[in-house]
Formats: structure tokens, sequence, C-alpha cells
């Protein structure tokens, strides 16, 4: 076989059709059954969640699993917080930031970077898609606003939340982000981002002994600011 | 991954005499057990989620092909390939000659069970590629060169002590022999391993039709890492994973997650549609998906199509008393555990995994705390039954059962052997125990059996004063 067979079109439509027959005979029947109407969405048993405030929900669950967090009324007090937050815990100044936050009134020695991170990169600023009260985790939309690394790579994690867009369950979030893609209309899968990202707290681990520890790969610190302007 | 299902029942027994491995399985078995029941305590809907789950499930089965070629469809739309391998070796080949094409030279790995099933890391590293796996537990693991005991905690038989040894002797330095030490060690080493890989290579727990998707959940990160920092981004996944839409990748997540770990969710859940867009500051520049079959498709015709369902959270094995005295190697192979004993001879052959279905005490508690329902205890008997229809069981335990059944036949004989053995167990038993039985020991050596009576149930009944 020369190198470059496994993946000769001519063999891969083979090897497609082979498993899809052989999917067929196992399931009795000769070819895929007539399309049937999308069932969309369809519908799941929920979680209750019987909390009225869905902002305090969100904070009890994200806090439990190791995460902080702190309400705040404005972003421009969430700028503030910050900046207070770091000084007092010791931590080194963000160097990246989500695009859309660089407007912000940060410190004239913050240098944020809106580009993706690096090796070194200790600590960044992301802004939320949304918040799932459910279980309290955060929603990211990849793209050239919202890079993925700086979820990942960051020693220590600032997450900017509107409290108006934490809501109740899952679904709720598919339903807005349905939406949120095609909001005139139209196909909202023709517009998918890369990745949809949940982050529900530090990065941790219980490979060693079964014994919890954060900061597996990801941030080790993870910190979350609502701001409710828009609520 | 080499098959070494014949070596059952030596491996099972060296596992028991391993103090280490003993510790280890004790405190895994209590923390997965207390934590998942926790978990499910706080969630009324549970029962309601594991049944739509099962009926969810067996629909999309029912119409497996459909929900691929529309999978299919949708990945070719994000700009991803699909790749459709019939067996393990068309899987590593694939994966190969991807690597080759793109010019690869460090290859960095997120935990895939598919992975391990095809023997993916072996034939990349016999190609001169630095296989690095990422998850710390399969990074431990891989650094020890033994598979992994456990599907989502793959190292849990290893002592921090012996993971720090690891470390010393791999990378040369002298990590404190602590939890956090170990971990900040790992880190660092593998923060580098992320930033090298030219191919990051992942599972997937679900694959989502109506978006092209493939989802994964980590705690670590180490899965994100893995697929945003490479060029290309390889995706090895069952072809049992796909679901139709997002809300059916919300209810079984909501059943994955507090069932494997006592979580409400995973730390990091990631829907991975195609490569990096235009104007993306970073992730993948090639999406790949290999699904593979290799025999998956064989399941859906015969009684093993519910075993399709399984969405590899691992209660079974948490929950399972053999497991819990032996471990995940004993079983051999990749699968271990209940649904091991099922998937495995399925997989690598009736004969080549006998044992695995025969060491289960049919207790139950694996098909009670499945999420998807799979009645387990009825697969694995189903199993042995195969194996019997095949003439595998051992010539000794068929005489045995035919013996057994010639006595059971005759209803006379049996009641003059069974009041004979009634009568001879009476005079073994101390204060209504048997602590030893001749020819038994392995019975009796971990555990006592109560004495009977000395009469049969059916002289006791008569003795009652109730006709035959």
């Amino acid at each position: 076989m020369s190198e470059s067979a496994p993946l000769d079109p001519a063999l891969a439509a083979r090897r497609r059709d082979t498993v899809l027959g052989a999917i067929r005979r196992n399931l009795g029947r000769d070819a895929a059954p007539p399309a049937p109407e999308f069932p969309m969405p369809p519908a799941h048993p929920r979680l209750a969640v019987p909390e009225e405030d869905l902002v305090e929900r969100w904070r009890k669950r994200w806090e439990a699993r190791g995460g902080t967090s702190a309400l705040v009324p404005t972003k421009a007090a969430a700028v503030e917080h910050l900046v207070a937050w770091c000084r007092e815990h010791g931590l080194p100044a963000p160097t990246h930031a989500a695009r859309p936050l660089l407007e912000l009134p940060w410190p004239a020695d913050w240098h944020l970077d809106p580009g993706p991170a690096g090796i070194d990169t200790q600590s960044a600023v992301s802004l939320a898609f949304a918040g799932i009260a459910e279980v309290g985790t955060l929603a990211f939309l990849s793209g050239p606003e919202s890079p993925v690394t700086h979820l990942f790579v960051p020693d220590n994690h600032f997450i900017l939340l509107d409290a108006a867009t934490i809501v109740r369950h899952f679904e709720d979030l598919w339903q807005r982000l349905r939406h949120h893609l095609a909001p005139a209309g139209g196909d909202w899968r023709e517009r998918l981002p890369r990745t949809i990202n949940f982050v529900a707290g530090p990065s941790r681990t219980g490979d060693v002994e079964q014994t919890i520890q954060l900061g597996a790969h990801g941030p080790r610190r993870v910190h979350v600011v609502i701001f409710q302007e828009n609520r | 991954m080499q098959i070494r299902t014949r070596e059952f029942i030596p491996r099972a027994t060296f596992a028991l005499h391993d103090p280490n491995l003993q510790r280890a399985l004790a405190k895994a078995a209590d923390g997965f057990i207390g934590k998942r029941a926790k978990a499910i305590a706080e969630v009324p809907e549970f029962e309601a989620l594991r049944e739509a789950a099962r009926v969810r499930k067996d629909e999309i089965l029912s119409e497996l092909d459909l929900w691929l070629e529309r999978y299919e469809a949708r990945v070719r739309a994000v700009g991803g390939q699909v790749h459709w391998a019939r067996d393990a070796e068309e899987a590593r080949a694939i994966v190969l000659a991807l690597c080759r094409r793109a010019g690869a030279k460090t290859v960095a790995k997120g935990k895939s069970m598919v992975s391990e099933e095809i023997g993916l890391n072996e034939a990349l590293a016999a190609d001169g590629l630095e296989v690095i796996e990422t998850d710390l537990g399969e990074y431990i693991v891989q650094l020890a060169k033994e598979p992994p005991s456990h599907i989502i905690a793959p190292a849990v038989h290893k002592t921090k002590e012996q993971v720090a040894e690891l470390f010393a002797e791999h990378h040369g330095t002298t990590p404190e022999p602590t939890v956090s030490g170990l971990v900040t060690e790992a880190r660092q080493q593998l923060r580098r391993a992320f930033f090298r890989a030219d191919v990051g290579i992942t599972g997937a727990n679900f694959l989502i039709a109506e978006t092209g998707a493939s989802v994964i959940v980590t705690n670590e990160g180490n899965g994100d890492l893995t697929q945003t920092l490479a060029r290309v981004h390889i995706v090895t996944a069952g072809i049992e994973k796909v679901v139709p839409a997002l809300e059916d990748a919300t209810l079984f997540l909501r059943l994955l997650a507090r069932s494997a770990t006592g979580q409400d969710s995973e730390t990091y859940t990631t829907y991975s549609m195609g490569p990096r867009r235009a104007g993306d500051p970073d992730g993948p520049q090639e999406y790949h998906v290999v699904l593979v079959d290799n025999g998956r498709s064989r399941m859906l015709g015969g009684p093993w199509r519910e075993m399709l369902r399984c969405i590899r959270c691992g209660a079974c094995m948490n929950h399972c008393p053999v497991y819990g005295a032996i471990g995940g190697h004993a079983y051999g192979w990749v699968y271990p555990g209940p649904m091991g004993s099922v998937l495995t001879p399925l997989f690598v052959g009736l004969d080549t995994a006998y044992d695995l279905p025969n060491a289960c005490t049919l207790n139950g508690r694996c098909g009670e705390v499945c999420p998807v329902k799979i009645p387990l205890p009825d697969l694995i008997r189903e199993v042995r039954h195969a194996q019997q229809r095949d003439g595998l069981h051992p010539p000794a335990e068929q005489r045995v059962k035919a013996l057994w059944r010639r006595v059971a036949e005759r209803p006379a004989l049996y009641h003059g052997l069974e009041r004979l053995a009634v009568r001879l167990l009476a005079t073994l038993g101390h204060k209504g125990r048997i602590r030893r039985l001749p020819g038994l020991s392995g019975w009796t050596d971990a555990r006592d059996l109560p004495a009977p009576a000395g009469r049969t149930f059916l002289e006791l009944w008569h003795a009652k004063g109730h006709d035959e």
C-alpha cells in the first residue's frame, strides 16, 4: 500500500459504502430510510431550576467547583474590580483580552493584546457569550473577537459576564445561539463558529490518587465578574 | 494494544496480591460510588433522564445510517473531512497517512478509548512519530508503558510515590512526591508538548448530525490544548457516537458527568466544528474525523445492539465487585469491567476473551447504575450462551454440567443426594458457619459459607405438615 493510498478518494468512497451497507444490512433494510423531517428541537427532560434569581444560582454552582466570582453594576466597575483583585491577590496584570473589551477604561500600564495566547501568557480577560444557571457554567463562541487559547493557556483567567445573558437551561442557550447566528432568519448552521466552549471553573485533575488538584493544564484561577448594566 | 485477555486468571491472581493496587482500588471505589450517589441525589429527574436516554439512543441506532450521512454532510459544510474505517487497520492507516501528509513529527493526544482500541499509539510510534498522551492519567501509564486500567481514570492503580519515580526517570527532575508537586511537574512538561505538536488527536463523546460537531468533555483542558494548538486536528470516533441535535448532546451530558465522576458538569465541554475560520486568531488549519466501525455495524444486527448505547462513563466498573477486586489490567484489553466483559469478547473473539464474562457474579449492580439502561447482566449472560453454543466452555465444566443435568432430571436421585449433602455440610459447620471447605478454598479463604440446617427444604416443609 503506497503512502497516500488510505486517503485515495475512490478507496475512501468504497470504505464509506461498505460501512453504510453493513449498517443497513444489520438493520435489516436495503437503503437509507426516507428522510424524516428533522424533529427540531427534540424535547428531553430538563433539570428543575426553581430559583427565581438565576445570577445567584449561577454563582452558587460556579463557586462549588472552585471558581470565584463578583457582582458589579457596570462594565466600567468590572474593570475597577479586576484591577483591585489583581493587586489584592498579587496576580500579574493580564496581557491578553478579547477585542470587544479593549475599549474599556483599563489602567494605562495594562497593555492588552487581542491575539492568541502564547506559551508564556500568564493572564487573559475574556467576555462570555452566556452563562447557564442549571450547572453554573459559561459558554464562549470562538472567532476573531474571542481567541480559544485565552480560555486554556493562561494561569489566570478573568471573565466578564453580562448578567442579562444568563439562561436557565442548556436548551435556552441552544435556542439563543440559533437566533444569534441568524437573527434575520436563514440557515444558522452556515455561520457556526469553529468551537463552542463551555468553561465550568478552573482546570482540575483527580488522576493522582483521586485527589482533586486545580490547574492541571488550563487556568488554576478563574475569576468571573458579572456586570448588571443590561439587566 | 496487545490483547492479553487469555491471561485473565494469572493477572487477576497477581492483582489480588498487589497491596498498592488493592489500596488504590479501595480508595477509588469509595470515591466514585460516593460522589455519584451524591450527585444523583440532587437530581430527582435522574430516572426520567435515563429512560429518555435509553429511548433516544435506540431511536438513533435504528436509523444510524441516516444520522451518519447527515453528520458527514455537515462536517463537509463546515470545512472538515470525514474518513470511514471498516476496521482497526484501516483506521490506523488513515491517521498515519494524515500525519505523514502534514509532515508531522509530534502528535499530542487527548484521551480516546477508540484510539486505544485501534492500537493507534503503537502504529504512530512505529512510524517514527513522537506521540504524547496529554491526559495526566494517560501520560502516567504511557511513561510506565502500561495500558490504562480504568476508562476515565487510567492511572487509578498508581500511588503518588510510583508517579514521582516515573517522572524522575523520564524527566530527569526530582518532583516533590505530593499530588500538587506532581501535577505541576506534568503541567510544565506537557505544556511544551502542546505547543510543539503538529497534529492533535482527540476522541469524541458525541458527534452531532445537526451541526457536524464533535464533542469532548475534560476536566484538565488537555483535549482543548491538543486540538487548538496543533495545525491538524484529527478526531477518532466510533460510528455509534452520533446524535441528531444539540439538545440530544445535552440529554446525554446531563447523565455522563454525574455517572462518571459525580460532577454536575466536567470543567470543559467543547463542540468543535471544522478548521479555523477566516479571521480566527487560533485553531487548527485542518479538521478530520475518522469514523471507526471495527465490528460495531455487526453489533447492530444481533442481541448486542443495546451495548452500542454505551456512553463510556465507567459507572458499571466503579460499581462492579469483581473490577473492584482485580482492577482494569486483569481484563487484558481496552475495555474492563462489565462493559468490557460484553465488548471485549465481541471485538477480540468469544474464545480469546473467554474468562471475562465468566468472572461475573451476576450481582446486577452494573445494570442498575448504567445511565443508558444497558441490561449488562443479561448481555453478559448472553455472551456466555454464545460461548456455550460455540462449544467454548472447558471440557471439565461441560462434564460437570452434563452430570448435573442427569441428576436434576431424576428427582429421587436429586433429593437423595441433596439429603446427603446437607447432612455432610452441617457436620463441617461451626456456630452456623463453614470456615474451610476442602477443595473450595478459593471461596472460603475470603469468606465463610453459611452451614445448612442439616435437613433439606422439602424435609422441613413436610415436617410442618404440608403436602407434597
